[in-house]
């Protein structure tokens, strides 16, 4: 499938920025990570706080202004991971929990930006709420229902979760290497295929032959490759010809107008091979 | 038979790796680290790649491209925008102004909440008069019970204070977070229509009214003694509660009345006054905890009940004044000077 881009933002250099939202999976999956991280370190700080002293952990049997004040400090902490840990690590990391971070997603506000802090303060607030409903359910109904995925706490802060995928640069340039040579390869192909459909005389050649189509155009054009046997007859022509007649308008006069729509696009598609 | 992308890459290569290493450099930590040439050559690279992903989409017509350089420029585009912000400074802004300012303009979903709490006391303290036993039904919670048993002991017994000297500080913790948790869980409450809210305000009003009542008909002292015993940290913790209650209802108000803007937008923008609300309420909350920890239990021998009375006077009216007068200076200024004071825009040209 290709990366559904959810949401837009043009920027001041005018230039769009897309962000596709995080599915409901990564998100209860990061959820479950982080859960298991704030027991862990609850557990941890219980234990550190026992081995110093059994009493400031169990307050009825405190004696001394030491164990009070130790006492004190160990539920402050405990309040601090249950209720910060999720506002801090989103606030000041990037939008990123632990739990986020591993499964590649983070919070972010309707343009895309990181949350502010107001934003994580209300999102974390309401969270309560909405771990309330998930427990019968509600939650998972709420994210479906609404149009980005949000949860209660979502929607009050203006927040959604997004996919964080910064591709390196080396992944980027492997795969222009080897489209090149997919590329070589399928216009060899393409131009053998095309010649056999030349009219005789024709002055096109292979050189010329390059038919340019967008992102949006491939998929359209897989996704009817894909599905037009199941299509009635007239809809499928008409898909084929609008689909056909839009790329057609790109070319050089009546080149390839000899072509069928269906065979056009079946070589637009070979000759622009999928990075 | 380098194709257009890969020569294409190939010249870009070191510009995009010096801006990811850059990024790297400002998300670990922040602008402010970087020099003078840093900046220059930051905002350089960011608007070439910013150039090529347009390129990348249009031009070149590579997703993968398209991807890489989406995520890159994104990133660098939040970083050059983003508000930067002294912690210290907006923190200290919003104690002194934005906090009570706030209060002031979401004074009516406040009153509402004042007045189902004290409406819910007047029933409870109502039906505990009319039924002492069904008061006591209502008071599930186990505590409540013991203080209703020990106070039909006598002042004496309860003057000893049910908080060992020891204890204070323990004790002051406990109430500081159990106080916060209750008063988040009221707020958040509104988002379901208000309902949690109002389930929140009115059973804990309900409470207080019956144990008000239960005092109500008891001995001068024992009144001196209840008042003594409540309102050095009641004085803050009810009004607390109340605001919590508030920015519930703002939730329930953006759900319920949207008015002429979309009902998530609507949420939103009262979200952002409710969270304003619920962090002065957590201020005030922890002022009440330690004097609910350190002051409230001090034995009468050493502070008379009068003096916890008188203290808990000067603690309201200094609330009210605060809440009331606090930054109403600012609220005459032009809205564009208070956003320039309260927030910096870093640029890069």
């Amino acid at each position: 499938m290709p990366n559904i881009d959810d949401i837009a933002v043009l920027t001041s250099e005018n230039v769009r920025l897309n962000y596709s939202l995080a599915g409901m999976g990564s998100r209860v999956v990061a959820f479950l990570l982080d859960s298991i991280i704030v027991v862990l370190t609850m557990g941890g700080v219980t234990v550190i706080f026992l081995a110093i002293d059994p009493a400031t952990v169990n307050f009825a049997e405190i004696e001394s202004t030491a164990q009070s004040f130790l006492g004190m400090i160990f539920i402050i902490l405990i309040f601090l991971i249950i209720w910060g840990y999720y506002f801090f690590f989103e606030w000041l990391n990037w939008g990123q929990t632990p739990g986020k971070s591993a499964l590649g997603i983070r919070v972010a506000s309707a343009d895309g930006a990181p949350a502010g802090v107001t934003a994580c303060a209300i999102r974390n607030i309401v969270r309560v709420i909405d771990l309330m409903l998930a427990g019968v359910g509600v939650t998972f109904f709420v994210m479906i229902f609404t149009p980005r995925y949000q949860r209660l706490g979502d929607l009050a802060a203006g927040t959604v979760v997004v996919k964080r995928r910064q591709l390196s640069f080396d992944t980027v340039l492997n795969a222009a290497r080897s489209a090149d040579q997919a590329a070589f390869y399928a216009q060899q192909e393409a131009a053998a295929r095309a010649q056999t459909m030349y009219r005789p005389g024709s002055n096109i050649t292979e050189t010329n032959l390059k038919i340019r189509i967008d992102d949006s155009e491939r998929v359209l054009i897989e996704k009817f490759i894909e599905r037009r046997h199941m299509l009635p007859v007239d809809v499928r022509r008409k898909l084929a010809r609008d689909l056909a007649a839009r790329i057609r308008s790109r070319l050089p006069g009546d080149a390839l107008g000899h072509l069928d729509d269906e065979p056009f696009l079946e070589t637009a598609l070979a000759t622009n091979p999928r990075l | 038979m380098a194709g257009e992308l890969t020569s294409f890459l190939e010249e870009r290569e070191d510009r995009y790796r010096r801006l990811e290493y850059l990024l790297y450099m400002a998300e670990k930590d922040g602008l402010r680290k970087f020099n003078k040439d840093d900046l220059v050559e930051f905002g350089h690279l960011y608007r070439i790649a910013a150039a090529d992903l347009a390129r990348a989409r249009f031009v070149l017509r590579s997703p993968i491209l398209a991807e890489y350089l989406n995520e890159l420029v994104g990133r660098a585009h939040h970083m050059i925008h983003r508000k930067s912000s002294n912690i210290v400074k907006s923190f200290a802004w919003f104690v002194a102004y934005d906090f009570p300012m706030t209060f002031r303009k979401e004074i009516n979903p406040i009153l509402l909440a004042i007045s189902l709490l004290v409406g819910a006391a007047l029933v409870g303290g109502i039906s505990y008069q009319f039924d002492h036993k069904w008061g006591q039904l209502m008071l599930a919670d186990p505590n409540l019970r013991q203080y209703e048993a020990d106070l039909q002991s006598g002042p004496a017994h309860l003057a000893s204070g049910d908080i060992s000297q020891d204890a204070m500080a323990a004790a002051s913790g406990f109430i500081i977070t159990n106080n916060i948790q209750a008063c988040i869980g009221a707020s958040a409450g509104g988002i379901l229509f208000g309902l949690g809210t109002f389930f929140a305000l009115s059973s804990n009003g309900f409470l207080l009214g019956v144990i008000g009542s239960m005092f109500l008909s008891k001995s001068f002292a024992h009144q001196l003694y209840f008042w003594a015993g409540i309102l050095p940290h009641g004085v803050l913790e009810l009004p607390a509660i109340c605001i919590a209650g508030g920015a519930g209802f703002l939730f329930a108000r953006g759900l319920l009345i949207p008015g002429k803007i979309s009902r998530g937008e609507a949420l939103r923008l009262e979200g952002v006054n409710a969270v304003k609300l619920i962090g002065g309420v957590i201020l005030l909350l922890i002022i009440a905890g330690l004097i609910e920890g350190f002051i409230t239990p001090i034995p009468s021998a050493y502070m008379p009940h009068w003096l916890k009375l008188l203290f808990a006077a000067c603690l309201f009216t200094g609330l009210v004044l605060y809440l009331w007068r606090s930054g109403s200076r600012e609220e005459d200024k032009e809205p564009v000077e208070r956003a320039q004071r309260s927030t910096t825009h870093l640029r890069l040209e």
